[in-house]
This record gives C-alpha cells, structure tokens and sequence, in this order.
C-alpha cells in the first residue's frame, strides 16, 4: 500500500515529562507518518495521553524535542500545535453545545468579512457557510445540513462527527484523537473511525488512542504500545490481539493464563 | 426540534430545544398583539400615540440596562449589581452637577463610576474565581452604600437644566431617552448578532471549555461584558436621574430583577450559550405593555408585580418543560448544590 511510504511528519525525540514523583514518559521516540493511522495503545498510566498532548502543544515536556516536518518546534499552546496544522479530538466538551455546525466548525477562527466590515470584527457567515458545507459534504458525514440547528440536539455521534469534520478541516499535518468513540454505541462509533481512515487518505497523519483492541487492529496501519511511560513496541505488521495484550500488560500471555 | 427525545448520552450532553431562538420571540409577539388588541377593546386611551410614548418613556431606562444584560447572560454570568451602579452614577453626576462642573464632566463621571464598578466586578469573578451572582450581590451593597454616603443619605436637586433636558426633553416627539434605548439596542444587537465578539460571547457561555480548547480567551471576555455592563448601567442612572429632575441614593433600588425577569422572559437563558437581543426587546416591551394596561384598567401598582412575577415563572416552566437543565452551567457554574453535576 502507497500509504505505508508515508513520510515522517511528526517527530517526538527523547520526550520525557514527571509529575512530582511520577514519571509519565520516560525518553520517548515517535515518528508520526504522513496518510498513515498511528494506534497509540498501552494501560491506563501508560503515558498515552502525555504524549499526545506533548505533541499537540497541552503539555510542555521536561526533556526531548518536537519536530514537524523535519524542523524543531516549540510548543508552548494548543495554539501553537493548530498553527503548524495539528489538531486535536477530544472525548467530548469540545462544541460549544447551543451554536449550530457552521459556528462550531470556525469557534476561535471566524472568518471575517473583506474591507473595513472585517476591521470592526464582521463576520463572514456567508463564506463560513459555504466552507463548512462543502467540507461536510467532502466527508459525507450524516449531519442536518440545515444552519440554525444546535449542535447540542444532535446525537452523539453527530456530535462526534462534527468535532471530527472540524478536526479535518483545520488540520493540515496531523489530526490527534484521543478516545474518540468512548462516548459512542457501535455504529456511530464505526462511523468516526471511518472518517479517520477518510482523513488519512487524504494525506493527514492521523493518531489515535483506543482502549478498544478490535478498532486499533481493524484501523491501524502502524501500532505503538507503551508501558509505564517507556515505549515497548512498534508494531506495522503481524498485529493480533494476543500480541498487543501481551505487549500492554507487560507479560506473556502462556505465563499469565 | 421542539419536543425531541432527549439524547442519553454521556453525562456531558444534553438536548435542549430551541427555546432561546425564534420561537420565544414569536410567542412574545403574538402575546404583545394580543395583549394590545384586548386593550383596544377595553379601553380608549390605550392605542393612542401618546399612550405608546408613555409606555416607552416607562421601558426605555429598563431597556438600555437590559440590552446590555443580554450578553451578560449569554455569556453565563450574572450583573446584580446594575441597578445600585444606576444609583450610585446617578449620585456621581448629580455631585459633580452641585460642584457647578459642565455637564460633560459630570456624565463622564458617571460613565467612570460605571466603569468602576465593571473593573471591580471583573476583578472579583475572573481573578478570585468568584460566582457571579454571588461577585455582584456583593458589590451591589457595597455600591448602594456608598451612593448613601456621597450625600449623607440625602438626594440632590440637580441645577443644570441642559442635563435635566437630555431626559424630560423630546425630539420629533419622542422622549429622548427612548433614542438612547435605541441606540444601545441596536448597537449591542449589531455586535451580538454580527461579529466575532458576539460569537465569542456566546461560546464562552455555551461552553467556558470548549471555547477555551478553540483557543478564545475566556478571561477577555468576561472582563467584555462586566465592564460593558457597568457603562450602560451608568449610562441608565444618568438618564433616570435627567428625567427626574434628582439623583436619588436609592436610586434604580429593585429595578435589577425587573430586568433580568425582562431579559429571561425574552428567551435567554441563565444557563448561557441562548439568547438575543430581539427576544430582550420583545421581553421588555411585554413587560411594559402589561403594566401599561394594568395601569389603564386602574389595577394598582401591586397587580404588575404579580403580573411580572407570574410570566417569568410561565416563561422559564416552559424552558424546563422542553428539557432544559440547570445545573452546572453559566451562572450556576461553581455554585455548590445538593445536585452538582458530574
């Protein structure tokens, strides 16, 4: 497959980060590839989700460095990461839950209108429109196209949908998803992760962290398990359940059974 | 939309139809017809110019302290302290008037003291974490108090007959005040409607976290809208005490609730995030047409509080009748309660 030639996007170097005593990463290496999906599995504690935000700019690491697209970054700010293209699905509060589709898709980077109208903070809703259907179109995802409606009458998984279709429509480099279908029954959940295939193949390094075994083997191209902060594995091929499970929990599977 | 099932989802979603949007404001429309046609019919005087004039004369100090609690609301916080910023700017110009300072100054003054007491209501909520109804309940006390003080409890005859005009005068027939309301509403309308700000503004009360994760300062624009809020309000004590002629200590005294109960009953929501301008103007002229008619059909001043009374409560059963929940959000956000949210 042409995705697996992805180039390296993304790269954490030797990222290490404590909390007082506790050492949730301990000198990490990841490379992030370009139309790949990257699995970032491992127990709870195991550092997933410091490492996700060490990339998307929520945490500042004690040791290591960032780069993207081969160059060293600083990321002090959610901000800085969304700048370089990095966008970041969370579980949920995520949408303003009272503004419909079109204002939650532009929250924080509203297009305004041309001329003296933008000067006064104007906004350009008819462009933000336009972009924002176009997009959920290009994604095909099952949203009311109408404006006006809430985000917060939407069902879950329409909610979900619209956080991923932002995600995708901002994110340039990478888009990261930590637990995005926790929230969601079976079949919106099989829904999102379509979409994260869909954006893969677009181009987008996508990285997500599951605790559901069955959805990190369907999707995944590459596999990265981490155990008490240390990256024990990466795995592109052969990837089946007793081998990530055995590979989580730091035993072999024959000892513990 | 209306009466969908609720989604039963994590605790973190909820449905809440759209009550706050187009809806309300036709409901508060068609109530206003109603009412007026009712009154026609039962008395003379009520669809006369005249009459229409007194009712906006009546709603148009309400008003511009309304406008201005509209994206107070949307924003999830609360201003109680308006009416004693009223009471207290008041008392600043009326001072300053005494003092035989132009009146600019004195307005400016009271624009100042307004402004004062946004900054100190800002401080409170943003920096020391404070809830808002809470933040302003507090400096409401402490404003009326000083407005006791700037006189030794005493009110001042204001002297300056061009400030006295700016409330008791009229332009191609119309009090000037109600151009005041006007103005704010349009202007307040304009940025709620139109800009960023306004989008802002309504993010941050639909969602203080997701508006913060989208990289919108939530501080910035709680400082927005308290010091706002403080302007307008100065700017209704100026003109309450224009119309009457006196700066009163308690001046503006009970008027908050009147307008908050105008600014609900007008669809936006105390938990944040719904609302609009329209629905405000609507809830006001309401208000005053059915004090008006109470008025006219010789019911004493006691009937329009109940009056008043009874439709906000009407107003915000009908918010909980079509799912709407509380608790957690906008100007509850941080108060403890027997049932906090998850």
């Amino acid at each position: 497959m042409s995705v697996k030639k992805g180039r390296v996007v993304i790269e954490g170097i030797g990222l290490s980060k404590s909390y007082g005593p506790i050492i949730a990463l301990d000198n990490v290496d990841i490379e992030i590839r370009a139309g790949e999906i990257t699995a970032l599995v491992g127990d709870n504690g195991a550092g997933k989700s410091t490492l996700i935000k060490i990339l998307a700019g929520a945490v500042i690491p004690d040791a290591g460095e960032v780069r993207v697209n081969g160059e060293r970054v600083v990321l002090r700010t959610p901000a800085d990461a969304r700048d370089l293209g990095i966008e970041t699905i969370f579980q949920d509060l995520a949408l303003a839950p009272d503004r419909d589709v079109v204002t939650n898709l532009f929250l924080g980077r509203e297009v305004l209108r041309k001329g003296m109208a933008g000067k006064f903070g104007m906004l350009d809703r008819g462009a933000m429109e336009a972009q924002a259907l176009t997009q959920i179109d290009a994604l095909g995802v099952n949203i009311p196209r109408s404006t006006g409606v809430s985000i917060g009458e939407m069902s879950g998984g329409q909610q979900q949908s619209v956080a991923v279709a932002r995600g995708a429509f901002w994110a340039k480099t990478g888009m990261f998803m930590d637990e995005p279908t926790a929230a969601l029954g079976v079949r919106e959940s099989s829904r999102v992760l379509q979409l994260a295939r869909q954006i893969a193949q677009g181009g987008v390094a996508v990285v997500l962290i599951s605790h559901i075994l069955p959805h990190v083997m369907e999707l995944a191209d590459r596999v990265v398990v981490l155990r008490h902060g240390q990256k024990v594995a990466e795995l592109t091929e052969d990837i089946s359940m007793d081998r990530l499970v055995t590979l989580i929990v730091g035993v072999d599977a024959d000892d513990a059974t | 939309m209306i009466g969908k099932k609720p989604h039963s989802g994590g605790p973190s979603r909820r449905i809440r139809a759209n009550v706050g949007g187009s809806r309300r404001s036709l409901g508060l429309a068609l109530a206003i017809v109603a009412i007026s046609i009712v009154m026609t019919m039962v008395s003379p005087y009520f669809f006369a110019a005249g009459n229409f004039l007194n009712v906006a004369r009546a709603v148009a100090i309400t008003g511009i302290v309304a406008a201005v609690s509209t994206p107070m609301l949307i924003s999830g916080n609360v201003d109680l302290s308006v009416a004693a910023t009223m009471g207290l700017s008041g008392m600043t110009a009326g001072a300053l008037l005494v003092q035989e300072l132009p009146v600019p100054v004195a307005i400016l003054g009271a624009l100042v003291v307004g402004l004062l007491m946004g900054f100190v209501n800002a401080v409170i909520v943003v920096k020391f974490q404070v809830n808002s109804l809470i933040a302003t309940i507090g400096t409401a006390f402490i404003a009326r108090g000083v407005a006791f003080l700037v006189n030794s409890g005493r009110s001042i005859f204001i002297p300056a007959e061009s400030y006295v005009n700016l409330g008791q005068g009229s332009a191609l027939g119309i009090p000037k005040p109600v151009f005041y309301t006007v103005v704010v509403f349009v202007l307040i309308g304009f940025v709620m409607r139109y800009t960023k700000v306004g989008a802002h503004i309504y993010a941050v009360g639909s969602s203080p976290e997701a508006a913060r994760r989208a990289g919108i300062s939530v501080p910035k624009i709680t400082w927005g809208v308290f010091l706002a809020s403080g302007f307008f309000s100065a700017l209704a004590g100026v003109v309450l005490t224009s119309q009457a002629g006196s700066a009163f200590p308690y001046g503006g005294q009970g008027r908050e609730l009147e307008i908050i109960a105008a600014v609900i009953v007008g669809g936006t929501a105390l938990t944040g995030g719904r609302g609009s301008i329209t629905g405000t103007i609507l809830g006001v002229v309401l208000l005053g047409i059915i004090a008006n008619s109470l008025n006219l059909v010789g019911l004493p001043v006691p009937y329009q509080d109940i009056s008043r009374g009874l439709l906000l409560v009407a107003a915000v059963a009908t918010d909980q009748l079509s799912g709407r929940t509380l608790g957690g959000r906008g100007v509850f956000r941080g108060l403890r309660a027997g049932t906090e949210e998850s």
